[in-house]
């Protein structure tokens, strides 16, 4: 039974009386109409207790009626998906079938058993966790912590929902001329000058309804009653194919070049959006905020400001209360109240007067009476069961605040205003301090010729200005009253109690009183309580609101769901997945990929029941032995054409490039500017003018971003193009002592013998007669080996030509791990484990490839005497002094062995260790320091997480055919 | 074993379809030449020579089964849908790459599929500008692409080979989110 609800049709506009709804309050069945909240629905039923504080535990009941709720924090669950805390009841629509229940309390949240907690607040004051639970030393792990888990926090999130909304929310763009983020008169206002000059406007409302404070304020536009001024501009809106109209979507934040991110609120048919909106100039008329008085006990349920008494009463034909006490600041704000009270058949018991104080506040769970302190000191009661507060309207300014940085705080009025109006965002209205309806209107359409002015729309803005600020008569007539439990924060029980004491513990920067205080945190990010909070540290510490300050903003303005943030990349769509041109064919060979960035990559290829160890050792022997072949299909690859080709990579790479005859391939350096080791490659040379060079993996976006920066920018005058090839030709490497055999099988159009095709060569032809291929005589396995380029659409064909040829030369698949144990074996490097951001060629023992007879980049800086100290990590192979011992991947280096009470000297680190199936030992590379003077050295790898130590032998790093025979067949 | 390699493509064709509406994607394989070029003049004389229109930085120009589109001052894609070389002068042969493997076309068909596109599109697709071009290089959410298109009902899309599948199965998401 809706008891609260106004039957005359008078009132309600934003409810739809024929669409009864049910819903569930904490196991209770009630019922409400169609556009109601939780929180008027809730009202409508006569319901205020709905939930408890955060510290405190105190009854709290329903505050506001919008996005700044800080205390109707409830969980709902929609209908076929799991329940969502931390929701305010007063922006979230009703549904039926909705089941809202509410937080923080225990048995439930009439008797909760630690509303106890409220008799300590004098205990549980600001900050009181850093002064207490400091000793024992052992409680905090053992006891403090878990108990402090326990009650922190409000809301549990459950993960056995359905998952419907993260099903459905999506994330999509929308671009425009003009963004009008606001619905109410100066938003309308704007759109309706801005729509009809033809531009791309879109206007978003966070509420469900157009019209912002018009729809309870009511009054007259003109004319024209309030409510039909709305219907007939935003009919006129909705006529304009160039407007885009979204309701119930918030802007949350504010980013550099017109960039505004908005949550759309889903519904039953609607999926839950998630906007990107581009705009050329915003206009902010998102309006302003009311603040409630500070006094005691003035938390509790049955308190309520007065612009939502009067919207609850109405937009939503809901009677709050039957008797009200109103205590509001400014007069003309109190008449309209009193007069909409009184349509509403709620008695006016009496209004506070400004030499008078309130004392108290009576009633646990519902306001029962207020105890008014008189100009004579004496103390009267009067009973009642609502209170109407307002001690003034804050402008919304926070979106304003996300880029503009400080806002400026007004003199007179004492609340922040945007600093000024020259950026790609606009205030309009109540958001820059302009209160009366004609002036925002006039503002309204002033701000939107603005905008289009400083885009181009129009030549000149002729509209003509408003004041820039109207104020109304702010609170100076009713002052805040101090003492126990009047509260500043609702969310955060925070009193002015805490704030004073804050302040006498020294902490006076705004910054820090909000950091020790917790004053405009949560879900609810102050909005009611900040300029509450500054204006008190102010007047205590004699300075102005302005020379005080205020915090940062920024964004999300208010929660937004991560559903909606993350749309549809979840599972396995969290990030795009890169598969090689050979994915069907490793698909047909039972591979198991393994993502390494983004590319999912051939990790090993099991036979039967092998194990991940078994299967590599098989491929090492097998590459070792005969041959196998490998995905390299993931290196960077990249085409240099023109004349100055040759003294672009010279440039470029820190080794000699000059004179390559075509059809060689050198092994090349990369340096950055400051001499450390960026990349490492092949370049080869196909023609006069005509280079392809690699790059690793891992950094193959990097050096192409760094190659074509350099062309444009750096080098202009060389005459060179580049092409990145590296999706074009797949690469497959042939490795091992028979790779050359296997080779010779294929039809190309030309000669691959020893003699005609040596190592470090290239051969461009075709293969079958007109399929283009590059086959580069390289290894990096240590075998002699051959690089197939192929167009990538042939690659999974060639992969069944060679898996054909192979069989009579026991040919085996390998992937990344051979791969890497392979390299290993041979002391080759890696990026990402050698290449590490921090080591030079002469680190790792290849300062002979550094050119002495050229200029390049990195030179001046690598011959920086701290580069080449013999303190430096240098790059070293490992081997364990007893053969049997393993050797922990992630170990350091360390002068003695492992001891939990002796601090080890930490000389180097590990950058890999396998156990060699080759040489039937564990094997490892690392960066020791001084390492190229230390060979045969012993000293420990050491594992303080393993807590473990193996004995090491320090030598050269390369484990395997130190002679390089085998790289020649 | 094959006797010759065949070029294959990474998708079949695909249907999705929701109730009352469906899209169909389907991959063709094209050439493509990109063009890099120092000079702009020389770059508008190649554009000129290939389909006998100007073709200014932004636009894409279809002209005999080849399609020009022309990113920059200095740079082109060259989209054959058939084998024809000799279309690429050999004086300017230099400057075009073969990135026909790298890149893969779909030609995706719905009804309204370019607003569909453009939501997720950074660039403004229905931006005075591009609707013009009918041409556009953008980021779709993470992936590169390159759209253009003569209806508002089917549209050309260049994909990377190796993200192809990735964004088919996840631009299928998005259509049965919508």
């Amino acid at each position: 039974m809706q008891i609260n609800r106004i039957s005359s049709s008078e009132f309600g506009n934003a409810i739809d009386r024929s669409k009864p709804l049910e819903f569930v309050f904490d196991g209770q069945k009630l019922t409400g109409f169609a556009g109601d909240t939780v929180a008027s629905a809730l009202l409508a039923n006569n319901i205020h207790l709905v939930g408890r504080s955060i510290k405190l535990h105190r009854p709290r009941g329903i505050l506001s009626s919008g996005i700044e709720e800080p205390s109707a924090i409830v969980e709902c669950a929609t209908p076929g998906d799991g329940p969502v805390p931390n929701l305010k009841a007063t922006e979230v629509l009703l549904l039926d079938g909705l089941v809202v229940n509410c937080q923080n309390n225990w048995p439930s949240r009439k008797y909760d058993a630690f509303g106890v907690l409220s008799y300590g607040s004098r205990l549980l004051t600001a900050g009181f966790y850093y002064k207490t639970f400091l000793w024992p030393n052992w409680g905090w792990h053992r006891i403090y912590e878990k108990v402090i888990r326990n009650f922190a926090g409000i809301g549990r999130v459950h993960t056995s929902g359905s998952g419907t909304v993260a099903a459905t929310a999506d994330k999509r763009h929308k671009h425009c001329h003009i963004l009008i983020i606001g619905s109410g008169p100066a938003g309308l206002s704007a759109a309706l000058a801005c729509s009809r000059s033809g531009i791309r406007v879109v206007l978003v409302e966070q509420e469900p309804n157009f019209g912002g404070s018009l729809l309870w304020r009511k009054g007259f536009v003109g004319e024209i009653s309030a409510n039909l001024w709305i219907s007939q501009a935003v009919e006129e809106l909705k006529q304009n194919p160039n407007v885009d109209l979204l309701s119930h979507t918030m802007v949350f934040g504010h980013y550099d070049h017109g960039l505004a991110l908005a949550y759309q609120m889903g519904s039953n048919n609607d999926p839950h959006m998630f906007w990107k909106i581009r705009a050329d100039r915003i206009l902010l008329a998102s309006g302003s905020i009311e603040r409630p008085l500070a006094f005691p006990n003035n938390d509790r349920p049955g308190i309520m400001l007065a612009g939502a008494v009067r919207k609850y009463v109405n937009c939503y034909a809901v009677r709050p209360g039957t008797k009200v006490f109103i205590a509001i600041a400014d007069e003309t704000e109190r008449d309209a109240a009193i007069a909409d009270c009184n349509a509403a058949g709620i008695e006016v018991v009496e209004c506070l007067k400004p030499d008078q104080e309130i004392v108290n506040v009576h009633g646990r769970h519902r306001v029962k009476a207020v105890s008014i302190k008189t100009s004579n000191s004496e103390t009267v009661r009067y009973t009642c069961d609502l209170m109407c507060v307002s001690a003034g309207w804050t402008p919304t300014v926070h979106l304003a605040g996300h880029i503009q940085g400080k806002l400026t705080i007004d003199e007179f009025m004492q609340v922040p205003t945007p600093s000024n109006q020259g950026g790609p965002l606009l205030s309009v209205g109540a958001s820059r301090g302009i209160f009366e309806l004609n002036s925002i209107l006039k503002d309204g359409q002033y701000q939107a010729h603005q905008a289009m002015s400083q885009i181009g729309v129009i030549e000149e803005n002729t509209e003509p200005q408003p004041a820039a600020v109207e104020p109304v008569n702010f609170p100076a007539s009713i002052q805040p009253v101090a003492g126990h439990n009047a509260f500043v924060d609702f969310q955060n029980d925070v009193t002015h109690d805490d704030l004073t004491q804050t302040l006498a513990e020294g902490y006076r920067d705004i910054e820090l009183v909000k950091r020790y205080t917790a004053t405009g945190m949560g879900t609810d990010q102050g909005k009611t309580s900040w300029v509450n909070a500054s204006q008190h540290v102010a007047a205590a510490i004699g300075k102005l609101p302005k020379a005080l300050g205020h915090t940062t903003f920024r964004p999300p303005y208010s929660p937004v769901p991560f559903s909606a943030i993350a749309g549809a990349r979840i599972g396995n769509f969290m990030k795009p997945i890169r598969r090689t041109p050979l994915h069907q064919a490793f698909k047909k060979l039972n591979c198991v990929f393994q993502t390494s960035g983004d590319w999912l990559y051939s990790r090993y290829f099991p036979q039967e029941n092998e194990t991940l160890e078994q299967a590599v050792n098989r491929e090492v022997r097998t590459v070792r032995s005969s041959v196998g072949f490998v995905d390299m299909s993931t290196l960077g690859k990249f085409e240099i054409k023109g004349p100055d080709a040759e003294a672009f990579l010279t440039r470029l790479y820190c080794s000699n490039v000059a004179a390559m005859p075509i059809g060689k391939v050198r092994y090349g350096l990369m340096l950055r500017e400051d001499g450390i080791l960026f990349d490492d490659g092949t370049i080869a040379r196909l023609g006069d003018h005509h280079y392809v060079v690699t790059a690793t993996t891992a950094n193959s976006e990097a050096v192409w971003r760094w190659m074509t920066r350099l062309a444009q920018t750096q080098w202009s005058e060389l005459n060179v193009t580049l092409a990145n090839v590296s999706e074009h030709w797949a690469a497959i490497a042939i490795a091992g002592p028979k790779s050359r055999d296997v080779l010779s099988k294929f039809n190309f159009d030309f000669e691959t013998g020893r003699r005609e095709f040596p190592f470090a060569s290239v051969r461009e032809g075709v293969i079958d007669i007109d399929v283009p291929c590059r086959i580069f005589s390289v290894s990096y396995s240590g075998e002699l080996s051959f690089e197939v380029n192929i167009p990538a659409g042939y690659a999974n064909s060639f992969i069944d030509q060679l898996l054909d040829i192979g069989q009579d030369f026991g040919l085996t698949p390998y992937g990344l791990e051979t791969l890497d144990v392979l390299r290993i074996e041979k002391g080759h490097i890696s990026a990402g484990r050698e290449i590490d951001g921090r080591t030079t060629p002469y680190d790792l023992g290849l300062g002979k490839m550094v050119s002495v007879n050229k200029d390049f980049i990195g030179r001046s800086l690598l011959n920086r005497s701290g580069l080449n100290s013999n303190e430096r990590m240098q790059f070293v192979g490992l081997t364990a002094t007893n053969q049997r011992s393993t050797i922990s991947p992630g170990g350091v280096l360390a002068s003695q062995q492992y001891s939990k009470h002796t601090r080890q000297d930490v000389i180097g680190h590990l950058t890999a260790s396998i156990y060699s199936p080759t040489l039937d030992m564990w094997i490892a590379l690392g960066l020791l320091r001084n390492g190229h003077h230390r060979y045969d050295d012993t000293i420990w790898v050491v594992s303080p997480i393993a807590g473990q130590s193996t004995e090491v032998r320090v030598r050269s790093t390369n484990f395997y055919d130190e002679t390089g025979e085998q790289l020649n067949g | 074993m094959a006797d010759y390699l065949v070029r294959e493509t990474v998708l079949d064709f695909i249907e999705c379809e929701k109730v009352g509406y469906e899209i169909s994607i389907i991959e063709c394989p094209v050439i493509v030449f990109e063009g890099q070029f120092r000079n702009k003049s020389e770059l508008d004389h190649v554009c000129h020579s290939i389909t006998h229109l100007d073709v200014h930085p932004g636009q894409m120009a279809a002209s005999n089964g080849i399609h020009l589109l022309r990113f920059s001052p200095f740079s082109l894609y060259v989209i054959l849908e058939q084998q024809q070389p000799a279309k690429l002068s050999t004086e300017h042969r230099e400057s075009f790459f073969d990135i026909s493997h790298g890149k893969c076309m779909l030609i995706i068909q719905g009804e309204s599929i370019l607003e569909i596109i453009g939501d997720y599109c950074s660039a403004d697709i229905s931006s005075s500008r591009i609707s013009q071009n009918q041409m556009v290089k953008t980021r779709f959410i993470d992936y590169e692409l390159v759209i253009w298109w003569h209806s508002d009902d089917k549209v050309n899309l260049l994909v990377d080979r190796s993200y192809l599948q990735s964004f088919v199965e996840f631009f299928r998401s998005l259509f049965f989110r919508r």
